[in-house]
């Protein structure tokens, strides 16, 4: 698989350096997790790639070009609530393909798609406020996997949720994931929701953030927590980073 | 996998459910009105003591403004105007004032609020013109203006600001995150504005147009008192307190806070149902 993505950026905000030549690409389809303490800059790596935040130097090109919102498709799911409560369900998952001006009828058969693997078939109506937390972010991963994208972010999606509910969401994307192939980098300080996750780990150090290791998961899926594999590549990654 | 998220989603309904009680919100509402009720003939009955109380002409009894009431809506005033006449003719007067100052304050408060710089160059201006009264516009209404414009003006002086100033104020407000939903997918700065500002903001419209209405219904007095027409809830007023006859006057003001009350609850009506997302969230 060829390289899709290549980050190379520093990025400083008033004195504070938070990534001093941070280096590396990410695969077409690859489903790539990174790992990195609180504070570390994962949200502000995923402004980068999503071109929401210039970098101070350097930058990210997406198929040999600079990333650009308007030419390139890209999605977030972000770490915090953000569907927009004037808006149900539907014309939540459709704002990405209402912006790409996807004509109308392709549109509606993606969002019915769409709303069927989040399994939010009845609640199409529903407006933010009247659906769980868990349904939100679901809608959040519908509206990022609606559009076709070159690269889907995820910052934190499930941080707030319940460890079960977390669970079946993983699985969710992963499902989603398997189905419609895209790019998706997915942020997480969780070693186990990496590797459950992950095609390939990189870890971020503290800051000024570089690549502390890079780790491409084996391990069969479905996977299993007890699987030796799952457990050699957490103690390995607990090694490196130290205690979270 | 499919169990899994068919239970969330049945959970969901029950949760839906339980979230909106209708029997119990009809009691309250209920409730609601009963106090109200009581409150008002308290009020009405304290009010009547007084009156017996003092036996003075200028406190005239609730009975005494019910038959100065039902004079002026069948006889008229000493003009001849009926109640209808003048509370017809107030409701005009500050409906277009106030329409001037919501088709004048939403779109220039939304202009500055987009582009800050236009509000930090001429703040100098406006900011001192807010805390003008209306009632100190009067002269200069009086010498420049000429009928239905010299209420209009007095009126939209008054409901003007509180509309721009929302409006101003919303903007930057603006979740960024909800803003950044759009820039990711590529979106254009005016499908921004149509689409995520605008919505965001529609509720502080809303709030300031309530309070530009208060302040309109305010200013019609003041209005009045400087337009020659002899019609008009305030007219009524004024002129009846050259006769010092407290009981017409005291029907002005009942008819004044009515219909207040009235065009404040339509605004309530669109409101709701407009804002049911954020209605249903409030404490
Ligand atoms: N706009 C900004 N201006 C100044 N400093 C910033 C800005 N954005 C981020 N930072 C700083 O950059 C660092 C990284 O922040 P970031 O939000 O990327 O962390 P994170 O890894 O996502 O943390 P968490 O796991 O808690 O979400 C922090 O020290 C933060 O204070
Ligand atoms: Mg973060």
């Amino acid at each position: 698989m060829k390289n899709k993505i290549q980050v190379a950026v520093t990025q400083r905000f008033n004195g504070l350096t938070v990534f001093d030549r941070l280096q590396f690409s990410v695969r077409e389809n690859e489903f790539l997790c990174v790992l990195g303490k609180s504070g570390c800059g994962k949200t502000t790596l995923a402004n980068l790639m999503t071109g929401l935040v210039p970098a101070t130097q350097g930058g990210v090109t997406i198929d040999g070009e600079p990333v650009n919102p308007k030419r390139h498709e890209l999605a977030f799911v972000f770490q915090e609530p953000s569907l927009w409560p004037w808006r149900n369900v539907r014309d939540n998952v459709n704002i990405g393909l209402e912006i790409k001006q996807v004509p109308r009828d392709e549109a509606g058969r993606r969002l019915d798609e769409m709303i069927e693997l989040v399994g939010l078939q009845g609640f199409e109506n529903y407006y933010p406020y009247q659906i769980s937390g868990g349904m939100k972010q679901r809608v959040a991963i519908a509206r990022a996997f609606a559009v076709d994208a070159d690269l889907i972010l995820m910052d934190e999606p499930f941080a707030a949720l319940d460890a079960q509910t977390r669970q079946a969401m993983q699985a969710e994307v992963l499902r989603i994931w398997e189905r419609l192939k895209h790019t998706v980098v997915f942020i997480t300080h969780s070693l186990e929701e990496a590797i459950y996750l992950a095609e390939r780990i990189i870890v971020l150090s503290d800051k000024p953030a570089t690549i502390k290791g890079d780790f491409v998961v084996e391990v069969p899926r479905p996977r299993d927590f007890a699987h030796p594999g799952f457990i050699e590549l957490r103690k390995r990654l607990g090694e490196l980073i130290g205690v979270w | 996998m499919k169990s899994a998220s068919e239970e969330a989603v049945n959970a969901a309904r029950e949760g839906i459910m339980l979230a909106k009680p209708e029997q119990g919100r009809l009691a309250a509402s209920v409730r609601v009105w009963i106090t109200n009720a009581a409150v008002l003939l308290a009020f009405v009955l304290l009010w009547e003591a007084t009156a017996q109380y003092f036996e003075s002409p200028f406190i005239p009894a609730p009975s005494a403004v019910l038959r100065a009431a039902i004079k002026l809506l069948i006889q008229g005033d000493v003009n001849g105007h009926t109640l209808w006449a003048h509370t017809g003719m107030s409701l005009l007067r500050v409906l277009a004032g106030f329409i001037a100052a919501a088709v004048m304050g939403v779109p220039l408060g939304l202009l500055m609020g987009l582009y800050p710089g236009l509000y930090r160059g001429t703040r100098s201006l406006i900011e001192p013109l807010r805390f003008i009264p209306p009632l100190a516009w009067i002269p200069i209404a009086l010498v420049t203006l000429t009928g239905f414009t010299r209420y209009v003006f007095i009126i939209w002086l008054g409901a003007f600001f509180p509309i721009f100033v929302a409006t101003l104020v919303g903007v930057p407000r603006v979740e960024i995150l909800h803003k950044n939903v759009a820039l990711v997918h590529g979106a254009s700065r005016s499908w921004i504005v149509r689409k995520v500002v605008i919505p965001s903001i529609l509720p502080d419209i809303l709030g300031g147009m309530r309070v530009g209405l208060g302040v309109g219904w305010m200013c019609i007095v003041a209005a009045e008192m400087i337009g020659g027409e002899s019609v008009g809830l305030g007219k009524l007023i004024l002129k009846y307190a050259e006769m010092l006859r407290m009981a017409e006057i005291v029907v002005g003001m009942i008819i004044i806070g009515l219909c207040g009350l009235l065009m404040n609850e339509v605004l309530l009506v669109i409101e709701r149902r407009l804002f049911r997302w954020r209605w249903e969230v409030r404490l």
